[in-house]
């Protein structure tokens, strides 16, 4: 974090007094320090003491009644979880998808590919000669060569 | 029979989670009575509503009445606390969103102040700039929200907010910066009339 918005995290912190910073970085600390009064006097509100009363006790009560999640029931929760559930099918669909319709295996399985030449030196004599070769295409043209 | 030290209010929150941990069922009285009021205030500042905010307070405190038996105090007991709370409050207002039973941001009940109790248009002002508060930070991304509403609403410090959301110091300040900056922007049109 840079020493502009320390110094401004400072000054609304009240741990940097002293000298004023620059006229920008003192814009912006008055700001700052104007949204978090705003804030904080926005949150506070009054909270509902009667009702905050013996909730130990009803906590405890609820916690002795309701024993804690077995670890299967927590993963039968997770798992029924809609937004859950439906984005690991939807995902285990597109892989499915992808290994059948996209050349994705041809892509992963670089077959070694044979072929031969044949041809005459100068003397006549003929030559035969066998080649292995790494497909790098999944396509092939008319003549068969990839 | 084990002889025990009684716990009581001044009982540190280590000690409290020791004593539960043999056994003292009263130690889970004391932490629930020591935090219930913050974790209230912080669960009203995510959900704006104080049915939801007591049912989550109270399903979290079950849940860390479950889970202490296996705290390991590598950690600061509030800490864990806060994030329980702050989980499952932002479930509750995602949960809303998503099935619209209700709206989330709906204008909150007013402060009672009886200095300005015959002055409705100052009231009514005040009552506005409140909803356009909440409705700034409501729309924060998360991990912006959290670190505001830990700082200005809870008063945590930026090393007990980088404890409780297990990330930096540093982390916490930059993230502090740009929601300010994001709430400065927001709320722009309502800083120069509000007092």
């Amino acid at each position: 974090m840079n020493r502009n918005k320390k110094t401004v995290l400072a000054w609304v912190d009240g741990t940097r007094p002293g000298e004023p910073p620059a006229p920008r970085i003192a814009q912006a600390a008055q700001a700052h320090a104007r949204i978090a009064a705003l804030v904080k006097q926005a949150y506070t509100q009054p909270l509902p003491e009667h009702r905050l009363a013996f909730m130990a006790e009803r906590v405890v009560a609820r916690a002795m009644a309701e024993p804690p999640l077995t670890w299967a029931q927590r993963w039968a929760a997770f798992w029924l979880r809609p937004v859950v559930a439906l984005s690991c099918v939807a995902g285990v669909l597109a892989l499915i998808a992808a290994w059948n319709y996209l050349p994705v295996r041809q892509l992963l399985q670089r077959h070694a590919a044979r072929a031969f030449v044949i041809y005459r030196t100068h003397d006549g004599t003929p030559v035969f000669k066998p080649i292995e070769y790494q497909r790098v295409t999944p396509t092939e043209d008319k003549h068969g060569s990839t | 029979m084990i002889d025990r030290p009684a716990v009581h209010d001044e009982t540190s929150d280590g000690e409290l989670v020791t004593a539960f941990q043999g056994g003292d069922e009263q130690a889970f009285v004391v932490i629930v009575n020591r935090y219930k009021h913050r974790l209230t205030r912080l669960a009203l500042a995510v959900v704006h509503n104080e049915e939801d905010a007591l049912d989550i307070v109270q399903d979290a405190f079950i849940k860390v009445y479950h889970g202490l038996p296996q705290f390991r105090q590598t950690s600061a007991l509030y800490t864990w606390l806060y994030r329980v709370v702050m989980n499952r409050a932002i479930d509750v207002v995602r949960h809303k969103q998503r099935t619209l039973m209700e709206p989330v941001d709906e204008p909150p009940a007013e402060l009672p102040d009886p200095s300005d109790a015959n002055r409705p248009d100052r009231e009514a002002l005040r009552v506005e700039l409140r909803t356009h508060i909440f409705a700034a930070v409501d729309k924060l991304p998360r991990k912006h929200r959290e670190v505001v509403l830990l700082r200005e609403v809870e008063g945590l410090s930026y090393k007990e907010i980088a404890d409780s959301l297990g990330c930096s110091e540093g982390t916490v300040m930059s993230r502090l910066f740009y929601a300010r900056e994001r709430l400065r922007q927001e709320l722009e049109p309502y800083l120069k009339g509000a007092t």
